[in-house]
C-alpha cells in the first residue's frame, strides 16, 4: 500500500513537472479519449484497459511503458488473431511510436493495456489510474471508469 | 291465361328464349327502372328502351302476381325482346310496343329481369317463364355487334334482327394484358438464369465437411508447428508411417505431383498452398521426421512432416481427420491411405480415398484450384453467390 | 376498348413496358430475397458430423458434460475455449455473446446454451470457473477435465492452445484459438464463428440456427 501510494504521488508530481517542462506549447499535450476499463470476472486475475491515444504534443514521440497503481505490471498487447486467436504478445516498439497527431487505438481484440495481478477486483463505478511513459512527454496520467463492456 | 310455363322454378333460371313465331326473339317482360327512355322510337337505347303501351297497361290485371298491393305495376314491367349472346353474358333487349300483346299474359305471369349494370356487354341475368321455353333448353346465339353510342348510333353494320343501336360484344375472349405477358416473360427468364445455374455450375464449391483438429506437432527441422499456422493456407494433409518405403511411391509421387502442378498451374493469387503429412508412428526425434521427409521426397519444400507421441496422433488423425489406422504388436502399422484437404479457416473440405489410378494428381489440382477461386470470390458480393452454392449445388 | 386508330397503338407499349420492368425488377428481388441463404457472420459447416463428445468433461456439478441432453432440449450449444486470467479476448467475446443472447426472444435464450471450457485447469478450478462465467450471464456453463481429457476435446473442436512462460505466482498467459463454436439442436458442429464478433450479427445468426 504504502509503496503503491508513494509511487502514484511521485509518479504525479514527476508527470507534473515533466508535463510543464518538457511541453512548452500551451496546447502540446496526449490525450485520452473513449476509455474504460473492463469491470474483472470475479477471480480473474489480470484486466484490461481501452481507449484512444492522441499525441497532440507537437511532435512525434514513443510510448515506452505503462503502468498502474491497481496492477503489479502492465504492458501493452496486441491480440493477435486471424480468424482464429495465435495469442497475445508485447507490441512491437514501432506500433507504440505516434508521429504528432497520430492516435492510438486500444480496443477490445486489438491492442490494449494489459494489467497483470489486479490489486482487487475492478468493479463497475469504480476508477483506474493509468500512466503511459511517453519518451519525450514523460509520464502521462489518466483516470479510466471501470465499465462492464 | 294461365302461366302454365313453371314460373316459380324458371323464375332464376337464365336462357335464351326460342322464337315463338318466328319473327325473332321471344318477349320478356323487364322491370320499368332498368329502362332508359329513348325519346320518340320506342325502341333499344342502352339496353332497354320504349315506352309502356296504353293498352298494354290495360292487360294487367291485379291478379298479376306482380301486381302487388301499393305498386304500380306499369312502374315494374315492360315487355320486350332479348336477345342473348352466347354466353350468357350479356343481351340486347328490344322493347316492343303492343305487337306482343297476347304474350304479355304469359310473359307477365311471371317474368322479371334484374339488370346490374347500365352498360351494354356487362352480364344480367335473364329471368323467365314464357311458353315456349324449356328449362335445360340450351341458350340459342344471337348475334351483334356492340354499340358504344347509348343513343343507338354506331358506325357498325345493322344486324337485320336486331335493327340498329343495341349492338352486342360477343367474341369477347379473355384478353391478358400485354404488361403481364412481359412480366411473365422476365420471370420466366429468371427462373430458367436459376436452372441454368445450377445445372451447369458456374460457381463450383468442395463442400465444408467439419472441422479440422487442432494440434501442435513436432516438425523435421525441430521445431512446433501449430494448426493455427495453417490458418490462412491451404493444406493438403497425408498421413503415412515415418518409415514407409516403396509402398508408400505412389502416395508420395502423388504428391510431390501435385505440389509442383499446384505450384505452376494454378494461380493462387495471395493464397498459400502447402503440403503436410503426418507420421502415423510415434515420433521422438526431428531425425525420425527428417529422414522420412527426404525418403519421401518432401525435403521441406513447402512439403512437411509432422509427429507426435502416440496418444496425440490417435486423437488427430484417428480422430480429428478421421482416417483408419492400426498399430501392429511388431511396430508395423495397417492404415488406409489417403488425402485430406483442409482450407485456411480450418475446415475440411476434401477428404479423398486413396486409388492407385494415375488421376489422383489430377483431381487433387482441380480440387485446389476450386477452393483457391473459392477464397479469392468469396469475400464480398460474391459471398452470397458462393453461400448459395453451397446450399443449393451438388458437389463436383 | 379497341382502339379505332394507328395514333394509340404505342400506349400501352407506354404503359406496360416500364410497369413490366418494375415488376421484373421487384418480382426477382423478392424471389432473390425468398432464396437466399442467410450469411452468416462465421463459417457454416453443410457436413452431417456429430460434434465430437465432451463426456470427458465435467460440468461444475461433477456431472459429465452429455451434449445430447442438450439436443433433447433442441438447444444450441455455443462452446467456446478460453481462461478465467485472459484480459482481453475472453471477456471481450463472453459479453458480445451475453449481448447477443439477451438480444433474442424469450424462448430463443432458453434453447441457447453457453458453455465455456477453461484450457488452464491448473488454475480454472471448477467453482472459480463457473464464478467467471456467471459473471457474463447467470445462465452460462462452464466445463473442465484432465490436461490430457482438454487437449483431446479442444483438439477435436479444432482449437489449439500453448501456456505461456510463468508460474502460477507470477501469471501466465495462455494463447489459444479464440473461435467459437456453434453446436445446432441436432448436435451437429454447424458454424464457426471467429473471435471479436459483433453481438448483433451474433443474433441474427443465432436466431436463424433456432429456427
Amino acid at each position: 500500500m504504502n509503496k503503491a501510494r508513494r509511487r502514484l504521488i511521485a509518479g504525479f508530481a514527476a508527470g507534473m513537472l515533466l508535463v510543464v517542462g518538457a511541453c512548452s506549447s500551451e496546447t502540446s499535450e496526449i490525450t485520452i479519449a473513449d476509455s474504460w476499463a473492463r469491470a474483472t470476472p470475479p477471480g480473474a486475475e489480470s484486466a484490461a484497459f481501452y481507449g484512444v491515444v492522441t499525441n497532440l504534443s507537437g511532435e512525434s514521440d514513443q510510448l515506452v511503458g505503462v503502468s498502474s497503481p491497481q496492477c503489479e505490471m502492465a504492458q501493452i498487447h496486441e491480440t493477435t488473431h486471424s480468424d482464429g486467436v495465435a495469442g497475445m504478445a508485447p507490441a512491437g516498439a514501432d506500433l507504440l511510436s505516434l508521429n504528432d497527431g497520430e492516435k492510438l487505438t486500444l480496443e477490445p481484440g486489438g491492442l490494449h493495456v494489459m494489467c497483470m495481478g489486479v490489486s482487487e477486483p475492478l468493479v463497475e463505478g469504480a476508477d483506474v489510474q493509468v500512466e503511459f511513459k511517453f519518451e519525450k512527454m514523460g509520464s502521462v496520467e489518466f483516470v479510466l471508469p471501470v465499465q462492464a463492456g | 291465361m294461365n302461366a302454365e310455363s313453371g314460373v316459380g322454378k324458371d323464375l332464376l333460371s337464365a336462357c335464351t328464349l326460342d322464337p315463338v313465331d318466328g319473327t325473332g326473339a321471344d318477349q320478356v317482360a323487364v322491370r320499368r327502372d332498368d329502362i332508359s327512355t329513348t325519346a320518340g322510337s320506342g325502341f333499344g337505347g342502352g339496353r332497354l328502351g320504349g315506352p309502356v303501351d296504353d293498352e298494354l297497361r290495360a292487360l294487367l290485371d291485379t291478379d298479376s302476381p306482380l301486381n302487388r298491393p301499393g305498386d304500380d305495376p306499369l312502374d315494374k314491367i315492360a315487355v320486350g325482346s332479348v336477345a342473348i349472346a352466347d354466353d350468357d353474358s350479356s343481351g340486347v333487349f328490344e322493347v316492343g310496343g303492343v305487337d306482343s300483346i297476347d304474350r304479355v299474359g304469359t310473359a307477365q305471369s311471371g317474368v322479371v329481369v334484374t339488370t346490374d349494370s347500365q352498360r351494354a356487354g356487362q352480364s344480367r341475368e335473364i329471368q323467365h317463364g314464357t311458353e315456349g321455353h324449356r328449362p335445360g333448353d340450351p341458350p340459342k346465339p344471337l348475334h351483334g355487334r356492340e354499340a358504344t353510342d347509348p343513343t343507338g348510333s354506331s358506325a357498325g353494320p345493322k344486324d337485320p334482327l336486331l335493327g340498329d343501336g343495341l349492338q352486342l360484344d360477343t367474341d369477347e375472349r379473355l384478353v391478358i394484358p400485354r404488361w403481364v405477358k412481359l412480366g411473365g416473360g422476365i420471370l420466366v427468364a429468371v427462373i430458367a438464369a436459376a436452372m441454368a445455374f445450377a445445372i451447369f455450375e458456374p460457381i463450383q464449391v468442395l463442400p465444408r465437411f467439419s472441422i479440422a483438429p487442432g494440434y501442435s506437432l513436432l516438425a523435421q527441422d525441430g521445431s512446433t508447428v501449430n494448426s493455427e499456422s495453417a490458418r490462412g493456407v491451404i493444406t493438403l494433409y497425408s498421413f503415412a508411417p515415418s518409415h514407409c518405403g516403396d509402398e508408400c511411391g505412389d502416395m508420395n509421387l502423388t504428391m510431390a505431383e501435385v505440389r509442383d502442378r499446384v505450384g505452376a498451374e494454378i494461380d493462387l493469387g495471395e493464397v498459400d498452398f502447402q503440403l503436410v503429412t503426418i507420421a502415423l508412428d510415434p515420433i521422438t526425434t526431428p531425425e525420425q521426421l527428417a529422414v522420412a521427409a527426404e525418403r519421401s521426397g518432401a525435403q521441406g519444400r513447402s512439403w512437411t512432416w509432422l509427429g507426435g507421441e502416440e496418444n496425440e496422433i490417435r486423437t488427430i488423425v484417428g480422430d480429428g481427420f478421421g482416417r483408419f489406422f492400426e498399430t501392429e504388436d511388431d511396430g508395423s502399422i495397417r492404415y488406409d491411405p489417403g488425402f485430406i484437404l483442409v482450407d485456411g479457416n480450418g475446415m475440411i473440405r476434401g477428404n479423398y480415398r486413396y486409388q492407385t489410378l494415375a488421376d489422383d494428381a489430377e483431381k487433387l489440382v482441380q480440387h485446389v484450384d476450386i477452393l483457391a477461386e473459392e477464397i479469392r470470390y468469396a469475400d464480398g458480393p460474391g459471398a452470397v453467390a458462393y453461400e448459395a452454392a453451397h446450399l443449393f449445388l451438388c458437389y463436383p | 376498348m379497341k382502339s379505332s386508330g394507328d395514333s394509340k397503338r404505342w400506349l400501352p407499349y407506354l404503359i406496360g413496358v416500364p410497369v413490366a420492368i418494375v415488376l421484373a425488377v421487384v418480382g426477382s428481388q423478392a424471389i432473390v430475397s425468398v432464396l437466399r441463404p442467410h450469411i452468416y457472420s462465421g463459417t457454416v459447416i453443410r457436413g452431417d458430423t456429430p460434434a465430437p463428445t465432451m463426456e470427458d468433461l465435467q460440468f461444475v456439478s461433477g456431472d459429465a458434460v452429455d451434449l445430447g441432453s442438450f439436443d433433447d432440449s433442441d438447444a444450441v450449444v455455443l462452446v467456446f475455449f478460453g481462461y478465467t486470467n485472459c484480459p482481453d479476448i475472453c471477456p471481450t467475446t463472453l459479453s458480445a455473446v451475453s449481448k447477443a443472447r439477451n438480444q433474442l426472444s424469450e424462448q430463443d435464450q432458453e434453447r441457447t446454451q453457453v458453455l465455456m471450457v477453461s484450457v488452464d485447469p491448473e488454475r480454472d478450478k471448477p467453482d472459480r470457473l463457473q464464478e467467471y462465467v456467471e459473471f457474463f450471464d447467470p445462465s452460462f456453463l462452464s466445463a473442465g477435465g484432465s490436461e490430457d481429457q482438454i487437449a483431446r476435446v479442444a483438439s477435436l473442436y479444432g482449437v489449439h492452445y500453448e501456456l505461456g512462460e510463468g508460474t502460477v505466482e507470477e501469471g501466465y498467459l495462455v494463447d489459444h484459438t479464440a473461435t467459437l463454436l456453434g453446436i445446432g439442436s441436432d448436435g451437429v458442429l454447424r458454424v464457426v464463428w471467429p473471435p471479436d464478433i459483433d453481438a448483433a450479427a451474433l443474433a441474427d445468426d443465432l436466431e436463424e440456427l433456432l429456427s
